[in-house]
């Protein structure tokens, strides 16, 4: 489990890495610049395959970025999902939607001034609003028996921060494909010491407080002058 | 160092693209498999969902606390057929408490013996406890009392009220005979 101390200290890293980048990406940009703007939009195609495994979690997520000049991309995602627990031991279902906001860096010197690929490293701040219905719960004692109640539902939010790393790459005009891998920090644990939902759209297990995931997107991306 | 610099600048346009998105592919779909994989429905439970009250048999021995080491002792709960036997010369002991009710009664046998016993009888408040997902909830106690006969035991010393899983804690009970 890492500390909020090393939290910060890969955040500073990432921080130092991306003006690092960006210093470096100054140079590359003075000689060869993007003629067009650009708006990304993307879909996450590997939580409906991950569903084949998994069934008791679903998860659809988008992705929509836009290219700020300097090699640097604003970035908004967005999706919603939630999960099921069904045993005879505990039973409860959770749903919520979440969004992501962040900046991401292309760290890929452009070969010519029409050449979007990427392969990135970034930043995200996520929240996820999370409605979790009662959950119905047995303990079972191999002497007395089993006794069962009911815990009532509740209303959460989750609030994440995030580092990334990502490439895509334009397969046809205007049609990308790509991965983002992520690490993710809860920064509101305490929310979730009783009965966190077994898996939070957007963010993971709702019992970590950090998690590793990844993405793969397949994107569109619109480019005007 | 400058020739490093060169082809960490460099080294991108060395790539075919196309073929570098291909091996990125590649190691996703792997990553994906290797997740999926060891990713479960539901997590194995690996802490132990029944939490124990520890006691402890001393005496008094020139005003400080000694073990006393029981011959042969035997628990009887009273509202159950479980008998809990331990092996000889114990003085430590790791008891359940009823989840479904507020207290536990027992009948201690210090040494099966001769048959002598005390019955002991322990009031709590209980606590249901959240432990994880792949745990589910158990309960976890307060102690407020404890009665017993007085056969063979002296007087019997609440130390620590919190019986719960943690069990790095001070022993709850001292038993002096």
């Amino acid at each position: 489990m890492l500390t909020q101390r090393s939290m910060y200290k890969y955040f500073f890293s990432l921080l130092l890495l991306l003006f690092a980048g960006k210093a470096e990406a100054q140079a590359d940009s003075g000689s060869i610049k993007p003629n067009l703007h650009q708006l990304r939009l993307g879909v996450d195609v590997s939580r409906p395959i991950m569903s084949l495994w998994i069934h008791n979690r679903q998860e659809l997520s988008t992705s929509l970025d836009y290219y700020l000049g300097r090699e640097l991309y604003g970035v908004v995602e967005g999706g919603f999902g939630g999960s099921q627990m069904d045993y005879p031991d505990l039973k409860y279902q959770s749903s919520n939607s979440f969004f992501r906001l962040g900046i991401e860096k292309s760290m890929l010197a452009r070969m010519f001034p029409g050449d979007w690929d990427m392969l990135s490293v970034g930043v995200r701040y996520g929240v996820a609003f999370i409605k979790r219905d009662d959950a119905i719960y047995a303990v079972t004692d191999p002497i007395w028996g089993t006794a069962t109640g009911r815990v009532q539902g509740k209303n959460l939010s989750a609030h994440w921060a995030e580092l990334t790393a990502g490439l895509r790459v334009e397969l046809l005009q205007g049609l990308f494909a790509g991965y983002t891998v992520r690490g993710k920090f809860l920064v509101n644990q305490s929310t979730f010491h009783e009965l966190p939902p077994a898996y939070i759209a957007g963010y993971g297990q709702g019992e970590k407080n950090t998690v590793f995931d990844f993405n793969f997107y397949v994107l569109y991306a619109i480019r005007w002058k | 160092m400058k020739s490093l610099k060169t082809l960490i600048k460099f080294f991108p346009h060395c790539l075919n693209r196309t073929r570098l998105f291909f091996a990125a592919l590649l190691l996703c779909v792997a990553t994906c498999a290797l997740l999926a994989s060891c990713e479960s429905e539901r997590n194995p439970c690996l802490q132990p969902t029944v939490v124990y009250l520890r006691a402890h048999a001393v005496k008094w021995v020139d005003s400080t606390v000694k073990d006393t080491l029981l011959p042969q002792p035997r628990w009887f709960l009273v509202d159950s057929p479980v008998v809990f036997v331990f092996g000889k010369q114990t003085a430590q002991f790791s008891l359940p408490l009823n989840p479904l009710a507020d207290s536990t009664r027992y009948f201690l046998q210090p040494d099966s013996a001769n048959g002598l016993s005390d019955t002991v009888i322990l009031f709590y408040d209980r606590k249901l406890q959240f432990l994880s997902n792949a745990c589910g909830y158990t309960y976890f106690f307060t102690l407020n009392r404890i009665q017993s006969s007085r056969l063979l035991i002296d007087s019997i010393r609440i130390l620590n009220k919190d019986v719960n899983s943690d069990v790095n804690t001070a022993e709850h009970v001292q038993i002096f005979f």
